[in-house]
C-alpha cells in the first residue's frame, strides 16, 4: 500500500497538522500555527511550492516574519539559548519554529552561510523570500517533509461490460458510492430487491468470470502524484495483489482458473453424492478493492479510503439429467396357514444382485383339503443374458393325479438397473461428463432404499409370529425414482441490479417412491382372534416446472411432497363372535420429499405411521367391548438425502 | 366344530343398514368403509327367510376414488366353522347382494331397500318367532321403559344374577349356537364384567328417554332400544379406557317382556 508524503496515518479530517515539536520553546510570541494562506501568497519561483495545479497550498515560511516580528531577533540573540543542531533533532518541526531562521534574509543575512567580508563583493542571488542561491531553504535545513498536498475524491464507480447491455445488465449502467464532503454523507445507487428474501448485498459488486471491472474515482480537490492508488487483491491461487494508480482503470476479473477440472478430478475420492455436490454453486473468488488518496482537503470530511469486494463467480453451467424407467420389485411371503378346509404352506425367497444381474428365485406351495392335494415348486435361474424359469406341479384332484412341467424364458435381471445408468446425463458447458460421475453409486443407493422398503415384510412377519395359529400373507410392491427430472443451474449477473444469482430451472416429473403392501396376517384384539387384511398404498410425486426469478414472490426454490396414501385395512373376526371398525384404521405412510432447487438436493423421508384403530368386539352372549388398539408402532424406512 | 351362518359385509360409500328377517344385522357408516362378518345364526328361520340393504345416504363420488377403496355395497350369506378366521376372499358363499348401480343410471331414490330372499330347509324355532307382534302404545312404551330401568339398574349396581335371570332365553336358544352351554356361557359373562369392574372403573350411562328410540323389528315382533344415533341404550365405560355396550332384543314372552337377544 503507498501513501502520499506526509500524509496523516489515518482519519479523514482534513488539513494535516504536524505535531508539535518539544523543542526549542518558541518565544512567547511566536504563532503556534502556520499563518494562514492568504497572508502567505507564494511566488512562483518559490523552491519550496506545491505543485501548481494546487491553489491553495501551504504557505511559503519565509513570508511569516511579518506577522511575527518578535522572532525576528531570533538570530542574533538566540543562538546560544538555541543552538543550530536543535531543528535538527526535531524531524518534523512545527511551522511556528519554522520563521526562525527565515527571517534573516530581510535584515541580516544568516552568519554561517555567508559572510560577506567586504562590500565590493557582488551581492548573493537570492529568492524573493530572501533565500540564497545554492543553500538548502529552511524548509531542507530544519529536516521538515514538505506540506501535504489536496488528495482526494467525492465518487468511486465501479461497473462491468455488461452494465446497460441489453439483455444482460440493462437496468443498471454503474454502481457509485458517493461522498458529500460538507456533511460527511456517504450514499449509493445500489438496488434492493424487492423480494425481500434476496439479501441486499452492499458490500461487493458481483461478476460472472471471466469479466472486465471498470473503476473509477472522480471529483474531489485533486490527487497527490501517487494517488489515487488503487489495490486490487485476488485470492492467492489466482495471483498477487496489483496497485493501480491514476482516478480509472478497466481490470479483468476471474474465478478459480481450471476449478472444473480440478474438481471432477475428486470425483473417485469423491463419490455420486458428494462428487456432484461440488458443482452445485461454488462459493465466489473474493478481489478485494482498495482505493486510497490522502484525504486531505479543505472541507471537514475525506473519502480517503474506500474499500470493496469483486465477487467473481464461475460462468460455468451445468446440467443434470435422469431418466429413470419403473424399477418396481415385488416379493411375497406367506406362511403356513392350518385353519379352516384348507391346509397349506407357502415358501418364497428371492436372491437378487442387482449390479451382478444375477438373481435366484424358489417358490413352494402346497394346499390340501380333504379330497385335494396340490404341490407346486416353481425355481427361477437368472444371469445378464436372460432367465429361466421352471415350473413343476404334481396335483391330486378328486382322486386324478396331474403333474405338469413347464419352463419359460424371460429378460436378465437388473437390466433397469443398467438401463438408469445409460439414462444419466451430466454436462458442463454443453460438454458430457456423464461418464465421471460415479451413477453406479446413485442406483446403489436406490437399490438400498428399496431393500429397506422391503424391510417391511420382516416387521409384519414378526408381528404376525404372535399369532401362529393364523396364516399371514405379505406382498410388498416398491418403486423408486421413476420418471424423469431436467435441472440445470449456474451462476447468472441478474439484469436489475449489481448482484449474481443462483439461475436454475426444473423440469420434473417423478414418482420418488411408491409402495403398496397388501397383507393379511392374524392378531388378538379385546381377547378376540381377528385377521387385518388389505391393500396401503404410499405414493410421493413431484411434477413440476421452476425456473429462477429473482426478484419473483413466486414459486419458493423449494418443491415439497408429502406421501398420498390409498387403500384400507379391514378386520375380520373368528366366526361366531365378531370385530367391526369404528371409523377407519389408521395405517399408511408418513413422510415428506424435499427438492432444494438453489442448490439442489433432494431428500425423501417415508415411515410406516402407527397402525392403530378403534374397534369393537362384538358379542352375541357377552358385552360389546370397545376400545382404541395400537397394532404396530411407527416404522421409519427411508430418511436420507439422496441427491445434494 | 359346528357351522355358523354369517355376512361378509364390504360396504363403501353408503350409509345403509343391513337386515335378516327385519332383524337389524349392522349399519354402516357413510364416511369410512366397513368391513365385518357378523353371524345370523340365530335370526334365521325355517322356511322363507330374507336378507335385505336398506340404503340410506349415498356418499358423493369424490368420497370413493381411490382403486383400493372403492365404492362398494356387497354383502354376501356365507357359512363357515365356527371359530374359524376365514381369509377374505375364501368365504363359502350362499348368496349376495352386490349392488353395483350403472353411472349412467338415474339417482336413487332414497330410501332403498334392496331384498335377497332365500328358503332354508328345516332348523330351530326360536322364541321370538310366536311373540306377539307389538303395537308402540303408551302403555307399551311405559312398560317397556319399566323393564329397561330394571335392566338398567341391575347393570348400574352391577348384579350379574338379576341381568342374567332376564336373558334366560337368550342365553338357552344362543349358547349352543356358539358350542357352549348357558351355564358356562354364563359364567363367562361374569368372568367379563369382572375384568370390565376392575378398579371401579364399571359405569352405566344414564337413560335418557329424550334420546331413546324404541324400534320394532322381526316384523313387529322384537323391540331394540337403542339411542337416536344408532348406539346400544345400555352402555358405559370400563376398565382399561374401554367402552362396554349390551344391544339387546326384546320381545313379550308368555306376557313378561324378556331379552331374546
Amino acid at each position: 500500500m503507498t501513501q502520499g508524503a506526509g500524509s496523516p496515518p489515518a482519519g479523514p479530517p482534513a488539513p494535516p497538522q504536524p505535531p508539535a515539536p518539544p523543542t526549542p520553546p518558541a518565544p512567547p510570541q511566536a504563532p503556534a500555527a502556520p499563518p494562514a494562506p492568504a497572508q502567505a501568497p507564494v511566488p512562483p519561483q518559490a523552491p519550496a511550492q506545491p505543485p501548481a495545479r494546487v491553489p491553495a497550498g501551504p504557505p511559503a515560511p519565509a513570508q511569516a516574519p511579518a506577522s511575527a516580528p518578535a522572532s525576528a531577533q531570533a538570530p542574533a540573540s538566540a543562538p546560544a539559548q538555541a543552538p543550530a543542531s536543535a531543528p535538527a533533532q526535531a524531524p518534523a518541526p512545527a511551522p511556528a519554529q519554522a520563521p526562525a531562521p527565515a527571517q534573516a534574509p530581510a535584515s541580516a543575512p544568516a552568519p554561517a552561510q555567508a559572510r560577506p567580508s567586504t562590500p565590493q563583493q557582488p551581492a548573493a542571488l537570492r529568492s524573493n523570500a530572501g533565500q540564497p542561491a545554492g543553500a538548502p531553504c529552511a524548509t531542507c535545513q530544519q529536516g521538515r517533509p514538505p506540506p501535504n498536498p489536496p488528495c482526494d475524491y467525492d465518487k468511486v464507480e465501479i461497473k462491468c461490460k455488461h452494465c446497460g447491455v441489453y439483455d444482460q445488465r440493462e437496468d443498471i449502467q454503474r454502481v457509485t458510492f458517493t461522498l458529500d464532503a460538507a456533511t460527511g454523507q456517504r450514499s449509493n445507487n445500489l438496488v434492493r430487491s424487492p423480494n425481500r428474501l434476496r439479501e441486499f448485498v452492499t458490500d461487493r459488486f458481483e461478476v460472472t468470470g471471466r469479466d472486465k471491472v471498470t473503476l473509477t474515482v472522480s471529483g474531489g480537490p485533486g490527487f497527490h502524484p501517487d494517488h489515487p492508488a488503487m489495490t486490487l487483491t485476488p485470492p492467492a491461487v489466482i495471483g498477487p495483489p496489483r496497485v493501480l494508480r491514476g482516478p480509472t482503470h478497466e481490470v479483468e476479473v476471474d474465478y478459480e482458473p481450471n476449478w472444473f477440472e480440478n474438481r471432477i478430478a475428486n470425483l473417485d475420492r469423491l463419490g455420486f453424492s458428494a462428487g456432484l455436490r461440488q458443482f452445485f454453486f461454488p462459493r465466489h473468488a473474493a478481489w478485494q478493492l482498495e482505493i486510497l488518496a490522502c484525504g486531505a482537503r479543505q472541507e471537514q470530511h475525506a473519502f480517503r479510503r474506500f474499500t470493496h469486494t469483486i465477487a467473481v463467480y464461475p460462468k460455468d453451467t451445468f446440467k443434470l439429467s435422469l431418466n429413470l424407467p419403473a424399477f418396481r420389485r415385488a416379493e411375497t411371503a406367506s406362511s403356513d396357514y392350518r385353519e379352516g378346509r384348507v391346509q397349506g404352506t407357502s415358501r418364497s425367497v428371492t436372491n437378487t444382485s442387482p449390479y451382478g444381474r444375477t438373481s435366484d428365485t424358489t417358490r413352494e406351495e402346497t394346499r390340501a383339503t380333504d379330497n385335494s392335494y396340490m404341490y407346486r415348486q416353481t425355481q427361477t435361474s437368472a444371469s445378464r443374458h436372460g432367465s429361466v424359469t421352471q415350473t413343476q406341479t404334481l396335483a391330486t384332484l378328486g382322486g386324478r393325479d396331474l403333474s405338469g412341467d413347464r419352463y419359460s424364458e424371460g429378460e436378465a435381471p437388473g437390466s433397469a438397473g443398467a438401463t438408469a445408468v445409460r439414462s444419466f446425463t451430466f454436462t458442463h458447458n454443453g460438454q458430457d461428463w456423464s461418464q465421471s460421475i460415479k451413477v453406479a453409486e446413485f442406483i446403489e443407493t436406490i437399490v438400498d432404499l428399496r431393500r429397506q422398503i422391503m424391510s417391511l415384510i420382516e416387521f409384519f412377519r414378526s408381528l404376525a409370529n404372535r399369532m401362529p395359529r393364523i396364516g399371514w400373507t405379505f406382498t410388498v410392491e416398491a418403486e423408486m425414482f421413476s420418471g424423469s427430472l431436467e435441472y440445470e443451474w449456474g451462476y447468472k449477473e441478474w439484469k436489475k441490479d449489481h448482484t449474481v444469482f443462483q439461475y436454475y430451472k426444473l423440469e420434473v416429473s417423478l414418482t420418488v417412491v411408491s409402495v403398496k403392501f397388501e397383507i393379511a396376517f392374524g392378531i388378538e384384539l379385546l381377547g378376540a382372534r381377528a385377521q387385518i387384511y388389505g391393500a396401503i398404498t404410499g405414493e410421493s410425486k413431484f411434477s413440476a416446472t421452476r425456473e429462477a426469478e429473482p426478484d419473483g414472490d413466486g414459486p419458493a426454490a423449494t418443491l415439497s411432497s408429502g406421501v398420498q396414501i390409498g387403500g384400507e385395512l379391514g378386520v375380520r373376526g373368528a366366526l361366531g363372535d365378531w370385530v367391526e371398525v369404528v371409523g377407519r384404521i389408521n395405517a399408511g405412510f408418513e413422510g415428506k420429499d424435499e427438492m432444494e432447487l438453489a442448490p439442489f438436493k433432494l431428500k425423501t423421508k417415508l415411515e410406516l405411521s402407527e397402525g392403530k384403530g378403534t374397534f369393537t368386539a362384538r358379542s352375541r352372549l357377552l358385552f360389546s367391548v370397545t376400545r382404541n388398539v395400537t397394532m404396530w408402532r411407527k416404522y421409519g424406512l427411508i430418511d436420507r438425502t439422496i441427491i445434494g | 366344530m359346528p357351522t355358523v351362518d354369517y355376512l361378509n359385509i364390504s360396504v363403501h360409500g353408503y350409509a345403509c343398514e343391513i337386515l335378516v328377517n327385519d332383524a337389524p344385522i349392522a349399519r354402516t357408516p357413510l364416511g369410512d368403509p366397513y368391513t365385518a362378518t357378523p353371524p345370523i345364526s340365530e335370526w334365521l328361520i325355517t322356511g322363507d327367510n330374507e336378507l335385505a340393504v336398506r340404503i340410506d345416504a349415498v356418499a358423493p363420488p369424490t368420497a370413493c376414488r381411490d382403486p383400493l377403496s372403492p365404492r362398494r355395497l356387497i354383502v354376501q350369506r356365507c357359512v363357515g366353522e365356527l371359530g374359524e378366521v376365514v381369509p377374505a376372499g375364501e368365504d363359502q358363499v350362499l348368496d349376495e347382494i352386490d349392488f353395483t348401480p350403472h353411472p349412467d343410471d338415474a339417482p336413487l331414490v332414497l330410501p332403498l331397500r334392496l331384498s335377497d330372499p332365500f328358503r332354508l330347509p328345516s332348523g330351530p324355532t326360536w322364541a321370538w318367532q310366536s311373540a306377539p307382534r307389538l303395537q308402540l302404545d303408551a302403555a307399551t312404551i311405559a312398560e317397556l321403559l319399566m323393564f329397561l330401568d330394571v335392566v338398567h339398574a341391575d347393570l348400574a349396581v352391577g348384579d350379574m344374577s338379576s341381568l342374567l335371570s332376564r336373558q334366560q332365553i337368550k342365553f338357552a336358544e344362543v349358547a349352543p349356537l356358539c358350542d357352549t352351554t348357558p351355564e358356562a356361557a354364563q359364567a363367562e359373562l361374569r368372568d367379563q364384567f369382572t375384568a370390565l369392574a376392575a378398579d371401579g372403573a364399571w359405569s352405566v350411562e344414564p337413560l335418557r328417554p329424550d334420546d331413546l328410540e324404541l324400534r320394532l323389528c322381526c316384523h313387529g315382533r322384537v323391540v331394540e332400544p337403542r339411542t337416536r344415533d344408532g348406539r346400544p341404550a345400555l352402555r358405559g365405560r370400563a376398565a382399561e379406557g374401554s367402552e362396554w355396550s349390551l344391544p339387546i332384543f326384546i320381545a313379550r314372552i308368555d306376557g313378561m317382556f324378556e331379552i331374546v337377544r
